[in-house]
């Protein structure tokens, strides 16, 4: 694996390949046990950048389609992730994500990430003692990593800095992949990138209520996890009463962080979840009702209208139409 | 051994290797094409040295620990100079402790001058003329002389300079050398008795020390390219105090001036390769520079020729280049 790679990938790999980058530190970058969910028609595609510095890690992602995760990210680095692009603004743990805004992640549960259309994103992780050494030379402070992701807001011209240069240093890994594997270069760049991510860290505003802000992450965690175990389980209780907080509690997060409702989330993924298995099936041998009935949906016929008006095509074609494999 | 010399220089290491009596590290920090001019004049007592640079630049030097050194700008009309963190006028000289290392900086063209005597001939000649031993103080300070006095200075070390300049030889005739030479070290001593002497603040000696251990982390990296984070963690200087104490001493923030140490060791490199083997990206690279259109035009601005230019220059000795340790021995220097 070179230092800088460049790939493109579909839907199934999208998180595949988030992981493989995280492999480089022998940690995972993120922990998605399941796809990317998707809300509108179109083909899915995603191409990674990362470049593997001797303590940092750079990754740039650029996606055709707005799309659903729950990221939550290995706590023994320090990750920061800011959009790149500033028409679609995303919504991370329920908040709009504005241009030079960047998300400290915590490093206890992870968040929902939401785009709201083609993206462009970044990411860059560090190992925790690197940043707290810098902190404590540079500017003599120390830098708390949260417990609950922050949203940091640094002056505009820190920010800008460190977003172009993390461009400029992804757009130049593509072109020359081995370029960062040279040693002074490499060196070079960690330091540039170190000093700006330092600066936007140092002296930023950051939005407070962190007991409200800790306590919707939490819930919304807990609900992740209760929506996965029932991919292919009905329900027996609404999903409040499983986690214990108010009906109307659990409805108003989700149309923040999610953008719908409890349930519609639950529909959408067991929806995304066909569509992935219906793509990757052979239509010789495969029925579109076995599919969707595993994932617990009983009207047939309500069911291909969902998944049309999401996916802009039916189920069927879906199975039969020329399919990619996965490889 | 008596005699002088003028010298006009095309670029900065020839220039900062023929200053006498101190080892000098420059590195020049505005555009353009380096010119400098260098006239020297050794009596039997007195050495002195009249300068003309053309480009500003921050420079760090050790002087040698066996004479006591002054220097001043050698005409009135000019831009103040910083040395050792003091912003220095033009009715102002600069007296050097013993062997003092310092940083000195200039933000526009400088006319400069400078005289040394050995410790003992200005304490001898001080008490024979005035009654009272002048000693090289312990710390670099300046000095503020009565003006008809700095007038009388600078206008013999001008006569000599220029005199030195258009007649080379000059300076083996017996007893009108030593006339000139008593005149002039007459000239220095008032200018350094019955003076305002004007001391480093305490606030400039404790930049004065961050700016010593910064300069100490370089040498002892000399071809490396250095970056913040390990210069605060080698100063124990918070990037703060670094600006504070930079922007004093050497004239710059303390990335500024790493960078500025980076270009310069890379048209070192550039200077001593051989177009046949070595490339301007591979140069670029090894100095940490991969945005590499960025680093061209910043070279063109900053040494007034494109890096590519430089590397076909023929190649320069190692010695010519600088870059060496603080202190030589009294013997190299005298």
């Amino acid at each position: 694996m070179t230092a800088g790679e460049r790939g493109c990938f579909h839907a199934m790999q999208w998180d595949q390949n988030l992981l493989r980058s995280g492999a480089i530190s022998g940690q995972p970058l993120y922990n998605t046990r399941a796809a990317l969910a998707f809300t509108e028609p179109g083909t899915f595609k995603a191409r990674q950048t990362w470049i593997a510095l001797k303590h940092l890690h750079v990754l740039e992602v650029e996606e055709t389609l707005p799309r659903i995760a729950y990221l939550s990210l290995s706590s023994d680095r320090v990750h920061i992730s800011f959009p790149s692009n500033a028409i679609f603004n995303p919504v991370w743990g329920g908040i709009a994500l504005r241009p030079g805004e960047i998300v400290f992640h915590g490093h206890g549960q992870g968040a929902h990430d939401r785009t709201t259309g083609p993206s462009c994103w970044g990411l860059i992780s560090i190992e925790s003692q690197v940043l707290a050494d810098y902190a404590h030379h540079v500017a003599a402070i120390r830098i708390a990593v949260p417990q609950v992701g922050q949203i940091l807001r640094p002056l505009k011209s820190a920010a800008t800095r460190l977003i172009q240069l993390h461009r400029k240093a992804c757009r130049m890994a593509a072109k020359n992949p081995a370029l960062f594997s040279h040693g002074e270069v490499s060196r070079a760049l960690e330091n540039e990138l170190l000093d700006a991510l330092g600066h936007c860290l140092v002296a930023s505003d950051t939005d407070d209520r962190l007991s409200a802000r800790a306590r919707k992450f939490s819930a919304m965690a807990a609900f992740e996890g209760a929506v996965r175990a029932h991919l292919t389980r009905p329900l027996t209780a609404p999903f409040s009463t499983m986690i214990g907080i108010p009906e109307r509690t659990l409805r108003s997060y989700c149309a923040g962080t999610l953008g719908m409702s409890p349930n519609q989330y639950l529909r959408l993924l067991r929806l995304n979840l066909i569509r992935a298995a219906l793509r990757h099936s052979d239509p010789a041998s495969t029925s579109v009702e076995a599919v969707a009935r595993h994932y617990q949906f009983t009207e047939l016929g309500r069911f291909a209208v969902t998944y049309r008006e999401i996916f802009g095509e039916s189920p069927s074609r879906t199975l039969h139409s020329a399919g990619l494999k996965i490889s | 051994m008596l005699g002088s010399r003028h010298s006009v220089f095309s670029d900065p290491f020839s220039y900062q290797a023929a200053i006498r009596a101190a080892d000098v590290e420059m590195s020049v920090r505005a555009a353009g094409a380096f010119r400098a001019e260098l006239t020297r004049v050794d009596l039997t007592h007195l050495w002195m040295q009249r300068g003309y640079e053309k480009l500003a630049r921050v420079s760090h030097a050790a002087n040698a620990s066996n004479r006591a050194i002054i220097y001043f700008h050698s005409s009135p009309n000019q831009a103040s100079i910083h040395h050792s963190g003091m912003e220095v006028n033009t009715d102002e000289i600069v007296v050097y402790a013993r062997a003092a290392v310092h940083h000195h900086w200039t933000s526009a063209p400088l006319h400069w001058g400078s005289m040394s005597l050995s410790h003992a001939a200005l304490a001898r000649m001080s008490y024979a003329i005035t009654g009272r031993e002048l000693t090289t103080p312990t710390a670099t300070r300046k000095v503020r002389p009565k003006p008809a006095d700095f007038l009388r200075l600078r206008s013999l070390h001008d006569t000599v300079g220029h005199f030195a300049k258009a007649t080379p030889d000059a300076f083996t005739n017996g007893e009108a050398v030593r006339s000139i030479e008593a005149s002039l070290i007459h000239a220095m001593i008032n200018c350094l008795t019955d003076c305002e002497q004007i001391e480093m603040t305490s606030g400039c000696r404790s930049h004065l020390a961050i700016v010593s251990r910064l300069e100490g982390f370089l040498i002892a990296n000399p071809d490396r390219p250095l970056y913040l984070a390990e210069l605060c963690a080698a100063t124990g200087a918070t990037e703060r105090t670094l600006r504070v104490s930079c922007n004093e001493h050497l004239g710059m923030g303390p990335i500024h001036y790493l960078w500025l140490r980076r270009m310069h060791l890379v048209r070192r490199a550039l200077l001593r390769s051989d177009p046949e083997v070595a490339s301007v990206t591979d140069i670029a690279m090894k100095h940490g520079f991969w945005q590499l259109g960025r680093f061209s035009v910043a070279y063109r601005r900053l040494f007034g020729e494109t890096p590519s230019a430089t590397l076909r220059r023929p190649a320069m000795e190692d010695r010519t280049l600088g870059g060496s340790p603080l202190s030589l021995p009294d013997s190299e220097i005298a």
